[in-house]
């Protein structure tokens, strides 16, 4: 196990590096920041002035080299608009994320595994029709539109729900999460279902399909012949089968929930990691984008980690090894 | 889809009930977030707009960006390099320390130090300043290099700080310390990319707010904004998009404010080369040198259809670089008409009778609606004959390249910050070098509107210096240097019960939004 922890920890560290030379020369070639951030005014000077304390004067290599030993010792350099750390930027934005996340995550499976396992059970009933079609739409809808429509009908038109930000915050271990509060919770209800939508769907068709495929195998026949309950069979011998290809489809939804919720967080104006780098983008923050991609891959390889885990845990023929 | 939505959301505006709006707490929705909380570390817009609910200058921009006394009541040239402030009296910080000379002093002294790192800083508001002086607890006087007539337009730009917090790292207030200025509201909190909490400064020396709380919340997607407002999560938002506009303007619950913008939409045409990569005659040379070549390009631009059809409404033709109203502003300059046979005469006395190749750049996330603007004036080019084709790009990518001359023909936006006229002519259409005509991308050069121009800026008694702005601004538009084609309009919405006079310069002031 350990050895396997290391091997993928320096696959990781690869990953880590080959991603900053990509994300470092792309940057390089899009544009000149200074030419975005600095108003069209500036002298020579002032523009020279700028681009020395921005340490944008050197090669690119001299530069990446500085980013890369600056990064070592823990520090993704400061944000050229906000003037802070990147990586402080980014963290005191993830929270926020997160649990938009986490909320959307617990959603998508608390509704589609249920949903997913009745389809799976009864292919051909009008329910399980009904459930395939919605889970059709939730699929085509563009998460943009739903959540628009979703704030006419929740906030605009019924008043129930508020139409976007962030709610009361309490601090859990300094942590600020919305979600033990009354307010919060209704302010993370529209997006988080928003952003779970799609998952929804993704969860019910991933589970019905492995239901249906689960209850032609052996196994379950022989369990039904020995006279197991009903409930027994679909819950945990069935389930348990379907879980596999479940989880690495999760696994690798939930890096992108995490990564790329920029969609539902602008709609909604939730404070979160993904309009943090939009903004970033379009004023050319070279650290802030950079900080935020080195964190995104630290997080697919943790997932990822973390799927395999579990995998072995749910099926017991997978061994991790190192190699 | 955008649209479609948008229209939704319209839709359910006619059932929304009004919602009576209370006196003491105001929720703002708006458009652009916050960078800093140091007054002094970046020029940007939404920067500005969130300081000057904090802070005050000696002197302040009034909703026409005119020079208005602020901290200062009123000053005095006492030689040409020579300025004397008379301060305010009885005015406090918001930690209740008196304001004083000291406290400019200071002030102006801290701009270079919050400028570290700065992207864009404030130096150039303060570079013609050699020293400045506390006289006495009210007054200060300060020396220049050179005549600055323009001394106090730079001063607006500057926020008043205690001087005890001249030591003040921008860090440092981000993090929320030391945010004191002597304006109509205390900072409160401040969440990046979120939301700004304010309070009342009861002791402000030009009367109390309205508002005991305000708290200005941040929506950069537009249909979120709108959705806001629509929902009574706000009381007011700033830039309404233009496709909503007219609805909302229909609305029983709503009201809409619309004031012309300091900002010109412009086309600016490469002058420089005699080979232009993106624009080509029939003998390969570079067309747009020809100033009738660039008349027929104004003449062939329809700039009403352009505001009504593409802006909705929101914009008003330009036929100059500040809009009416403002310092230089030359009444006598008439909008170019829409004159497609002129236009056509004029192609064919400069020798292309047939057009020529053109490929015209835009950006396309930078300005409201400019790559449909972009593409409803390469169809007006089309229409006289030139073969042209619009390409539009991110601003992040565009910028640089149009710095880079990798293009022809462009379209910018300049807003005026400062006020008067200067604050264009110079960074547009002044001969490009080292410390003028910085934005000047056409590299359009006329020694005589450099000489007028210049002449102006020395100029310290108020009427001849309008003349000779006049006079170059009369110059450029004659050679068009660059065409102008709108100024943008700033819309708010509020609920009923509310009123906002609105801005030329697009800031959103809670002090200035008052019940009814």
């Amino acid at each position: 196990m350990s050895g396997y922890l290391f091997s993928r920890l320096l696959q990781t560290l690869v990953t880590l590096f080959v991603m900053s030379v990509l994300v470092f020369g792309g940057l390089h070639m899009v544009g000149n920041p200074v030419d975005v951030l600095l108003s069209p005014t500036a002298t020579p000077a002032e523009r020279l002035e700028v681009i020395r304390s921005f340490g944008l004067d050197q090669p690119v290599w001299v530069q990446y080299g500085i980013f890369l030993r600056n990064a070592l010792s823990g520090d993704l350099g400061n944000s050229f608009v906000y003037n802070q750390p990147a990586l402080h930027l980014i963290l005191q934005r993830m929270p926020a994320t997160l649990e938009l996340a986490a909320a959307a995550l617990v959603m998508a499976l608390a509704l589609g595994l249920p949903l997913g396992i009745y389809a799976g059970l009864r292919p051909n009933g009008g329910l399980a029709k009904a459930i395939m079609a919605f889970s059709i739409l939730g699929f085509s809808l563009p998460t943009f539109w739903i959540g628009l429509v979703m704030i006419m009908v929740f906030a605009v038109q019924l008043g129930w729900l508020p139409s976007s930000g962030r709610g009361d915050t309490v601090d859990v271990f300094g942590v600020p999460l919305s979600l033990f509060t009354l307010d919060g919770l209704a302010h993370i209800a529209l997006p988080a279902f928003n952003l779970a939508l799609f998952k929804i769907s993704l969860v019910i068709r991933i589970t019905r399909a492995g239901v249906l495929e689960t209850l032609q195998l052996d196994f379950v026949r022989f369990a039904r012949a020995k006279g197991l309950p009903e409930a027994r069979i679909v819950l945990v011998h069935v389930l348990k089968n379907t879980l596999i290809p479940l989880i690495t489809v999760i696994g690798l939804e939930l890096g992108s929930l995490i990564a790329f919720a920029v969609v539902t967080e602008t709609i909604f104006a939730w404070p979160g990691m993904g309009k943090l780098i939009i903004d970033s983008i379009a004023v050319l923050d070279r650290p802030v984008i950079l900080a935020y991609l080195m964190i995104t891959v630290v997080m697919f390889s943790v997932i990822n980690l973390a799927v395999d885990i579990l995998y072995s845990i749910v099926d017991p023929r997978v061994r991790l090894e190192g190699n | 889809m955008k649209r479609v939505a948008s229209a939704a959301i319209l839709a359910a505006c006619a059932t929304l009930a009004p919602s009576l709006v209370s006196a003491q707490a105001l929720t703002i929705g708006l458009a652009a977030s916050t960078t800093s909380m140091d007054p002094q570390f970046y020029v940007v817009g939404p920067n500005s707009a969130m300081a000057r609910n904090i802070f005050d200058g000696l002197v302040n921009q009034d909703d026409k960006q005119q020079i208005q006394p602020a901290l200062a009541v009123s000053w005095r040239v006492i030689d040409d390099t020579t300025w004397e402030f008379s301060l305010r009296e009885g005015v406090t910080f918001h930690d209740g320390s008196a304001f004083t000379a000291e406290d400019v002093v200071a002030s102006l002294n801290r701009v270079p130090m919050a400028s570290r790192n700065s992207p864009s800083s404030f130096m150039p508001y303060v570079k013609a300043i050699t020293s400045v002086a506390a006289v006495d607890p009210l007054t200060v006087r300060i020396t220049t290099a050179e005549p600055t007539p323009l001394l106090p337009n730079d001063l607006s730009r500057i926020a008043m700080l205690p001087a005890e917090d001249a030591e003040v790292t921008t860090e440092e207030m981000n993090a929320g310390k030391g945010v004191i200025g002597t304006g109509p509201f205390k900072f409160v909190s401040w969440v990046p990319d979120s939301e700004v909490k304010v309070a009342r400064n009861d002791a402000y020396w030009a009367g109390p707010a309205a508002w005991e709380d305000v708290t200005f919340k941040i929506f950069k997607n537009n249909s979120a904004r709108v959705a806001a407002m629509l929902s009574g999560d706000v009381d007011m938002i700033e830039s309404i998009p233009t496709a909503d506009t007219r609805r909302l303007k229909t609305s029983d619950d709503l009201r809409v404010v619309s004031v012309a913008g300091n900002r010109v939409m412009y086309l600016h045409m490469d002058q420089g080369r005699e080979v232009s990569p993106f624009a080509t005659g029939p003998d390969g040379k570079n067309p747009l040198r020809d100033e009738r070549v660039r008349r027929a390009l104004s003449l062939s631009l329809n700039r009403e259809a352009i505001v009504d059809r593409i802006m909705d409404g929101q914009g008003v033709p330009a036929g100059q670089l500040v809009p009416e109203g403002y310092f230089g502003y030359d009444p006598s300059i008439a909008v170019d008409p829409y004159d497609p046979a002129k236009a056509k005469e004029l192609l064919a006395e400069a020798g292309y009778p047939d057009g020529f190749k053109l490929t015209f750049h835009a950006s396309n996330d930078r300005y409201p609606n400019d790559s449909r603007v972009a593409q409803a004036i390469g169809q007006f080019f089309s229409r006289i004959g030139i073969d042209t084709s619009v390409e539009t790009l991110p601003a992040s990518v565009y910028f640089s390249r149009a710095s880079n001359l990798e293009f022809s023909f462009i379209m910018g936006g300049a807003a005026v910050e400062t006020g008067e006229a200067s604050g264009v002519l110079g960074p547009l259409l002044e001969t490009y070098g080292d410390s003028a005509g910085r934005g000047n991308r056409g590299r359009y050069s006329n020694p005589e509107f450099d000489a007028t121009l210049q002449q102006a800026r020395q100029t310290l008694d108020d009427d001849a210096r309008r003349e000779l702005l006049q006079k170059a601004t009369r110059i450029a538009m004659t050679d068009l240097g660059v065409i102008p084609v709108f100024y943008l309009a700033n819309t708010w919405a509020l609920e009923n019960g509310l009123s906002y006079p609105g801005r030329s310069d697009g800031y959103t002031l809670a002090y200035e939004v008052r019940p009814e």
